[in-house]
């Protein structure tokens, strides 16, 4: 069990809970470190505030940039390949 | 969709219906996006030829996803690739462990620090998107992975960590080590 004095260090433990809050509701031990925690460390507080734009940006830039999907032209021509190979099958 | 007899298998359909998925699940496991790529293509064109063998008996999804999953063991044993993207996880893993000191508290040089003046204004917003853009390219595949089933897809950490096959606390340090890593990319590229 961690001392509270461990707590008003653990920088690292509580923003480790932070992204995990974003997810899921944390246990009482975990809520209470990190109110805690917050509380006392206007560093981590920064912290939380920065991340939670970032989550917002990320949600943008995802959305704007389609980084983790196929151009169009290359499923384009995926599926032409497809189609002829399927026809050619028959 | 819920079938509830015989799955039927749509080619014409694949492209628009899979390959987003395919490619972001090899992706996730490779960390290459041009491997990822053919894969995608090697994944339908050798469904096509054993199409007859697909019994209905699994969604067409699940069942695409097994034939990339034998290719990506198939590269695995070569494993040129998967090394690359091991070491890349690693690098960042350790580069993470140095935000902080032994006690977890914040290490003097990686301390957060006002970024901008803090409003976010609309301005501000488009030049840190710009910034973190370039940040998040340099995220080991896995990290592009969950944050784009978490954010894009609104998938839910149990789906995220089915999908990818990543324990709940693995789950969260990924997304921890990532967001710690862009924040500070953010800070050190804002003027």
């Amino acid at each position: 069990m961690n001392t509270n004095h461990q707590i008003l260090y653990d920088c690292k433990n509580a923003t480790f809970l932070l992204e995990k809050k974003s997810d899921v509701r944390l246990s009482v031990k975990e809520s209470f470190e990190l109110n805690l925690h917050l509380a006392s460390c206007s560093v981590c507080r920064l912290y939380q505030s920065q991340t939670a734009r970032i989550s917002t940006m990320i949600k943008q830039i995802l959305s704007n940039r389609e980084i983790h999907q196929l151009d169009k032209q290359f499923k384009a021509e995926l599926q032409e390949c497809i189609n002829t190979k399927q026809k050619n099958n028959k | 969709m819920v079938t509830t007899e015989h799955n039927k298998l749509e080619p014409v359909k694949w492209v628009d219906n899979h390959a987003d998925y395919l490619y972001r699940y090899a992706l996730s496991r490779l960390g290459n996006s041009e491997i990822s790529r053919d894969l995608v293509q090697d994944v339908f064109l050798a469904a096509l030829e054993k199409v007859d063998s697909f019994e209905g008996r699994s969604t067409e999804r699940t069942w695409l996803t097994s034939i990339l999953r034998y290719k990506i063991i198939d590269i695995y044993r070569t494993k040129a690739a998967l090394r690359t993207e091991v070491d890349r996880e690693q690098k960042f893993e350790a580069a993470t462990e140095n935000f902080f000191e032994s006690n977890g508290h914040w290490s003097d040089n990686h301390e957060p620090m006002p970024i901008g003046d803090e409003t976010f204004d609309v301005i501000q917003s488009r030049e840190f998107e710009k910034i973190l853009n370039q940040c998040m390219k340099k995220l080991p595949g896995v990290c592009l992975s969950v944050f784009t089933m978490k954010y894009l897809d609104d998938d839910s950490a149990v789906t995220i960590c089915k999908e990818l096959n990543l324990s709940q606390s693995n789950y969260w340090t990924i997304i921890h080590r990532a967001k710690l890593n862009l924040r500070a990319c953010l800070q050190k590229n804002w003027i």
